[in-house]
């Protein structure tokens, strides 16, 4: 191929594609100018802090910039209702499940303020932990302090988890901890006793079962009287954890007798363990019970049956 | 046909699109430019200037200005020390106005309602000159500085005042303070 229909090949190709190329020439040109526009735009400069609200301290990860300032939004007006006294809208910012299950009535959530708000409050935020799709942020609550200057006051805060859960295109605010309720419905069952354990309340640090228990036998039934830590607990795959408060109270069912109790176990919620079984540990079927200290241990040793009763939660 | 591209509507539109980018780029680039030898020419004409040509407001902005220069590459921590040594620098002056001008409203509300009330209370409890300032701590609470010091004298070795200070800083030289004032 000589030069000169090398050079008619290239001439005949800008000829054809003059139209194109013109466009492409002005669009890039366009989109260059726009560029050196917006690089040269004078910035306003902000000092620079390490204050990082929504970057989560627990894993470096940040809360998606959708939400950052819906996020702040909320909690800044959820603590000025709640600095104004503004029970019904504040109460009304709260979740369904958050409402139910932590303050069932407006009354017990006008005494939460009372106590937290007893004076103007100002405050400050920090992502402390992402699960999935909840954003968890430690909420300080502090006198206002700028307005005070700390006069004749130490310096302290009132430490909150709040628990952001995106649901579809909104974001549900929990507050004291409470992260979410799930529905469990685990049945167990023996000649001796049924186990119905309903639900959970999952909050940052601890768990709440909801629990049936029910006496099928013509025998008492003792399930804890604090004679042990372990009567009631809960495997999470990698410890097992004791119920905190059975043992102060005590279960005992009389024949046919059903109770519900919540049993409290702490776990975090982001540990990355998911609770494996709950374990009674010490079910005591026996031929009488008084109750009486001075008895406890011929009872105990007239035991018809004594075992363990291990209720495994069903894998996702 | 040749001209039905350089005459349709799309080009005109393209074209005129690219001459007002244009156009403002050269303005954004000129203004900038402008202002930034503006700036270095301040700095430098100052100093030459300030006897008798500079009017005391613009003697202020000016030191405005080299102040926020000179806060721009400090960090949090030395950035709120400067902002409380100014704070002490006017009682110490005894200009009271602008000390008191620093201070957070609704703390001036509750314990200073006057300039007056504030020099007083500065008079009585801060040390007439040669105000020194011991840092033994700094606390950040989100938007909060708390400044826990010592304010002391080279004048009176006996004297010796715990001082905290709550700083918020909304910009470079742009801040509030409050600290807490003895009562007694």
């Amino acid at each position: 191929m000589s030069f000169v229909d090398t050079r008619l090949k290239i001439r005949r190709f800008f000829k054809k594609y003059k139209k194109i190329i013109i466009f492409i020439i002005i669009v890039w040109a366009i989109i260059f100018t726009v560029n050196y526009i917006l690089k040269n735009m004078p910035k306003e400069e902000v000092p620079k802090t390490t204050y990082e609200p929504n970057v989560s301290v627990m894993s470096d990860d940040e809360v998606p910039d959708k939400w950052q300032e819906t996020i702040e939004s909320t909690i800044d007006t959820f603590v000025q209702r709640c600095n104004n006294k503004d029970y019904e809208n504040a109460y009304n910012m709260l979740s369904d499940d958050c409402k139910s299950e932590v303050y069932p009535t407006l009354n017990s959530f006008k005494s939460y303020v009372d106590n937290r708000y007893s004076s103007k409050r100002a405050y400050s935020i920090q992502n402390f932990s992402n699960v999935g799709k909840q954003y968890i942020y430690d909420v300080n609550l502090m006198d206002d302090i700028m307005a005070t200057g700390l006069t004749g006051k130490e310096y302290g805060y009132l430490e909150e988890k709040f628990v952001f859960t995106e649901d579809d295109d909104s974001l549900k605010l929990a507050i004291g901890g409470f992260v979410r309720k799930q529905n469990l419905n685990v049945m167990a069952e023996d000649e001796n006793l049924k186990v119905n354990i309903d639900s959970k309340d999952v909050f940052y640090d601890h768990e709440n079962y909801k629990v049936t228990l029910t006496n099928r036998s013509k025998h008492p039934i003792v399930i804890a009287d604090g004679s042990s830590t372990n009567e009631v607990s809960l495997n999470i795959n990698t410890d097992d954890r004791n119920e905190k408060n059975v043992g102060t109270y005590g279960i005992v069912l009389q024949p046919g007798e059903s109770k519900s109790y919540t049993f409290t176990f702490t776990k975090y919620c982001d540990d990355g363990n998911a609770p494996q079984y709950m374990m009674f540990n010490a079910i005591r079927v026996l031929q009488s019970y008084s109750g009486d200290e001075s008895t406890r241990q011929s009872e105990l040793d007239n035991a018809i049956r004594t075992y363990s009763l291990r209720i495994n939660f069903p894998t996702k | 046909m040749k001209g039905n591209f350089f005459d349709s509507k799309v080009f005109k539109i393209l074209f005129l699109i690219l001459i007002i980018l244009i156009v403002v780029m050269v303005v954004i680039n000129t203004v900038y430019n402008r202002e930034k030898s503006e700036n270095s020419n301040n700095t430098s004409v100052n100093e030459l200037s300030v006897e008798n040509v500079l009017t005391a407001e613009e003697i202020e902005e000016n030191t405005n200005q080299l102040e926020i220069e000179d806060l721009k590459d400090k960090d949090e921590r030395t950035r709120m020390q400067q902002y409380c040594g100014k704070f002490i620098r006017y009682i110490e002056e005894k200009d009271y106005d602008k000390a008191y001008a620093l201070l957070y409203p609704d703390f001036k509300n509750n314990y200073f309602k006057t300039v007056e009330d504030f020099e007083k209370y500065a008079q009585e409890k801060f040390p007439s000159s040669l105000i020194t300032v011991e840092y033994n701590n700094i606390e950040r609470q989100g938007k909060y500085y708390i400044l826990f010091t010592t304010i002391k004298t080279p004048l009176d070795t006996n004297y010796s005042m715990d001082q905290k200070f709550i700083l918020i800083e909304n910009g470079f030289n742009d801040f509030q303070l409050s600290f807490d004032v003895k009562l007694d």
